[in-house]
């Protein structure tokens, strides 16, 4: 009797310290389930030609494994291409969804022991501050080479995979072209009062402020991120909540990325909504999303393969065409509702990395405007 | 009797990884790299304290007069329906707030759904609920049952000898009530409106959907923007800070021991209302479950079939639904078993060690969970990477705040384990463990078993830490809810919502409502 109570307890026990190593192993990531099944312990010659084969092939690299991607850009627009990608190449992919900066923060504070293979950033700033703490490998040149260089990290850390612009979304029942600025700060007007919606913690808008900041001066962006808030505006956890609130007629004008609102208008032309492109300016700024491989990726040959599957031309077209950005890939046809890229006013020859370094002092005018 | 070595040992431990977040929090927020004083200047720290604490006064005085009204309404005075009004007006209870909250947002948004089923009625807009005014009504009307259920039992025992007084002397009702009932009534209102305030502060899913600034937001929105900052660590210290000493000051104020110790109290004769009193007793406790029961499931109900109508995917949801699942599964489980030792050396050996263990243990039920949350992330981070992610380190952060609900339940029952009985096992020739075996552990199974199921049920509404502390591709009910409705999805916040409150509402009101009408 007695020892069947013991036994009791040590089989809850075991199950316990299973539960632990359980996530240990979990932790060892991709290693555990890379390549074909084979006696444990045992590497043969075979395997070994075949993985030295793989290695020097080009430019079709068998890959396989499992392939852990943080993605700061959002389930509903991505999840498709990953899956396709999963589909022809065989890599296991494990996406871990949150914001872009929230991810290039965890980031940095895993450092060494992160289990990310690659980082799939919804903007070039984030991306920069993951550059920034040394943690990406460089990119080879073919794949730097695949989309225009504004697009691309100058010290090749990451490359864009896709384009959008900032913009304004209006109700066109309620705003008319005539009472809008032309730039940014311009949204500092009294007629704007209760008529704005941001979201703050949004990476896209914190890129901006960046900019503004690189542009125009720690001093000139608080002011305006001060006045905005003492207009009163309406507070958003992500960009396409505004877009839904602006087609309610909830919302007069919404700060956020294009693409959001061509998707509105594609399910339903007749939404009263439009995007507004500020002329020139950050509130004007087009920027990529882009991804870059960790340097602590026990993957890299999935990684790599993954960001080349985000410049094929399915992948290309799939952003155009279901998530309404600009395809860098040139060859692919961006999607008729999309305005032409050259036709935008966005500052030229933005230096992301001077960016990134803008990004903490951003978070803190933010936060400082008591947003 | 002298507590053997290896209770002590394995409590001590316990104690440690317990207790760890609190005093890595601290540690932390004593070693900044900057000043504190830089973080008024930087930060806007008096605003948000300031929008906590309005949030946190309106919220337990609301409360307190519904939760009272309430019970004075139904334990006093006689009418029909007051038993089935009072068990209604108790149900929201088992409503997360987050949830809560989506349904009023998504209902009186200025063009939500009430604007849209009365349209055609000529109602265009409405100024939405939001903010502070949406914070406050929502996060009232899901915790002042805990005030009614707190003070309806503590009203049932209190001896009416000295209100009959005060009525022969010709006091009139209403000032019987106030200036003799409730005066009486201190303790369990101090004690329940404290219950309401830990909530409050440590509420982070209501306030959000808000868009309501408070500290749990900032902490949120701050790891957000980016991790690393130090306002996470230093608002969460706050947090933690301010959630102790309102525990403390519960706990201090818990009545629970010494009521039970009185005698049989005299009980009034419930006065029979007339057809005024029973109009204005109906539209109050009416309209208390119109807003806290009625609303929130119809406006559920409503997205739910329109999800329906339209096809809605709903496969989306089940990774989610097994989640919870798994994850409420193995925390009740190992809730049962760490509570076991700590339990026992409770009640068994009365001492000083127990007595210290049993204030810490129960204090932690008070941490808000994103504070602790953020410190788990952090502590797996910096110092045991390799659960860093894993559902392992997701289960301890659950237990680390649900864990004195498993102890509630074991303490209640071992108290009917007479320490009679174990001498004289052992005085019959029975080792310990054969005692343990034959004598402890059957009296207490139940009561463990019965904190247990708390455990799973709160575990499976958890939001704020699962948030953080999820393994990649893990994903459960709440974060479901919570990530649809900050899209402003409502017909899929809705779902998982709706199976959520299916699967725990009736098992959490029968469990709450035991626990808390001692």
């Amino acid at each position: 009797m007695n020892k069947k109570f013991i036994a009791l307890i040590s089989v809850m026990l075991m199950v316990f310290a299973a539960c632990a190593t359980e996530g240990e192993q979990g932790e060892a990531g991709p290693a555990g389930e890379a390549g074909p099944a084979g006696p444990a312990g045992e590497v043969s010659q075979e395997a070994i030609d075949a993985a030295v084969e793989a290695a020097l092939a080009e430019p079709e690299a068998e890959v396989g494994g499992t392939l852990v991607i943080y993605s700061g850009r959002k389930e509903s627009l991505v999840a498709d291409v990953i899956a396709a990608f999963e589909a022809t190449s065989g890599v296991k992919v494990e996406v871990r969804y949150a914001k872009s900066a929230a991810l290039a923060g965890t980031l940095e504070l895993e450092g060494a022991i992160s289990p990310a293979d690659v980082f799939l950033s919804q903007d070039p700033v984030s991306l920069g501050v993951v550059a920034k703490a040394g943690l990406f490998d460089r990119l080879p040149a073919d794949l730097l080479d695949n989309v225009p260089s504004w697009a691309v990290d100058k010290n090749g850390f990451w490359v864009g995979t896709s384009g959008r612009s900032r913009s304004l979304v209006v109700d066109t029942r309620d705003v008319t072209d005539a009472e809008l600025p032309s730039d940014i700060y311009g949204l500092n007007d009294e007629k704007f009062r209760n008529r704005l919606g941001l979201a703050p913690t949004n990476s896209s808008f914190i890129a901006m402020i960046a900019c503004m900041i690189e542009s125009d001066g720690e001093e000139k962006v608080l002011e305006w991120l001060t006045a905005i808030n003492g207009l009163g505006y309406t507070e958003y956890p992500k960009n396409s909540p505004q877009v839904a609130a602006a087609a309610a007629g909830e919302l007069d004008i919404g700060m956020i990325n294009h693409y959001y609102t061509l998707r509105t208008l594609a399910e339903a032309g007749d939404t009263p909504i439009k995007n507004v492109f500020l002329d020139g300016g950050c509130g004007a700024m087009v920027m990529p999303a882009g991804a870059g491989v960790l340097s602590t990726s026990q993957n890299k040959p999935a990684a790599l393969a993954f960001i080349e599957y985000l410049h094929s031309t399915s992948a290309q077209e799939h952003f155009t065409n279901t998530v309404y950005e600009f395809p860098l890939v040139p060859g692919v046809t961006p999607n008729a509702l999309l305005p032409d890229i050259n036709s935008l006013n966005s500052p030229s020859n933005l230096n992301w990395s001077a960016l990134a370094l803008w990004q903490e002092k951003a978070v803190e005018l933010i936060a400082q405007a008591g947003f | 009797m002298r507590i053997p070595k290896s209770l002590l040992t394995i409590n001590s431990l316990i104690l440690v990884i317990f207790i760890s977040p609190v005093i890595y929090m601290l540690w932390r927020f004593l070693n900044f790299s900057r000043s504190i004083s830089s973080f008024f200047e930087s930060w806007d720290v008096f605003g948000l304290v300031f929008n906590t604490l309005i949030v946190f006064f309106a919220v337990v005085f609301s409360s307190l007069i519904i939760g009272l009204i309430i019970s004075i309404i139904t334990v006093r005075f006689d009418f029909p329906g007051s038993k089935i009004l009072f068990t209604l007006c108790a149900l929201p209870l088992v409503i997360p707030s987050y949830i809560g909250a989506l349904t009023y947002i998504s209902a009186f948004s200025p063009k939500g759904l009430f604007v849209q089923i009365f349209n055609r009625y000529g109602i265009n807009e409405i100024s939405g609920i939001e903010g502070f005014l949406g914070s406050w009504l929502v996060l009232t009307l899901f915790t002042y049952p805990y005030v009614q259920l707190i003070c309806t039992s503590a009203l049932r025992n209190l001896d009416s000898t000295v209100e009959d007084a005060a009525r022969s002397l010709g006091v009139n009702q209403f000032k019987v009530y106030t200036n003799v009932v409730i005066p009486r009534l201190k303790k369990p209102i101090i004690y329940s409106g404290l219950l309401v305030g830990l909530y409050v502060i440590s509420d982070f899913g209501a306030v959000s959907l808000m868009r309501y600034s408070t500290v749990t937001k900032a902490i949120y929105a701050y790891y957000e923007l980016s991790i690393l900052g130090d306002p996470v660590i230093f608002y969460s210290s706050l947090l933690i800070v301010l959630a102790l000493i309102i525990s403390f000051a519960q706990r201090g104020s818990d009545t629970s021991r010494s009521a039970k110790v009185s005698g049989t109290p005299r009980i009034p004769k419930k006065i029979l209302l007339n057809g005024k009193g029973k109009l204005i007793a109906y539209s109050f406790l009416g309209l208390v479950v119109f807003l806290g029961l009625i609303i929130p499931i119809s406006v559920l109900s409503f997205w739910l079939i329109r999800g329906i109508y339209y096809g809605n995917d709903v496969s989306s949801s089940i990774p989610g639904i097994l989640g919870s699942f798994t994850a409420a599964i193995a925390t009740s489980f190992f809730a049962i078993i760490i509570a076991m030792p700590i339990v026992i050396l409770i009640s068994q050996y009365k001492s000083r060690y127990g007595d210290l263990l049993e204030k810490i243990m129960l204090s932690l039920y008070g941490l808000p969970h994103l504070a602790v949350g953020v410190s788990i992330l952090f502590i797996s981070i910096k110092l045991f990477p390799n659960i860093y992610q894993s559902f392992f380190a997701l289960v301890i952060s659950y237990l680390i705040v649900f864990l004195p609900q498993a102890i509630g339940g074991g303490q209640a029952s071992m108290e009917q384990v007479k320490s009679s009985y174990i001498e004289a096992s052992l005085g019959l020739g029975q080792s310990k463990i054969e005692t343990f075996r034959r004598i402890t552990f059957p009296l207490i199974y139940r009561g463990l078993f019965a904190g247990g199921a708390l455990v799973f049920l709160s575990t499976m509404k958890e939001l704020p830490q699962t948030l953080l502390l999820r393994p990649t591709e893990f994903s459960t009910m709440a974060v479901d809810v919570w990530s649809f409705a900050s899209e402003a999805l409502f017909t899929q916040a809705a779902f998982s919502a709706f199976i959520l409150l299916a699967i725990s509402a009736i098992p959490t009101y029968i469990l709450s409502t035991r626990n808390l009408e001692v």
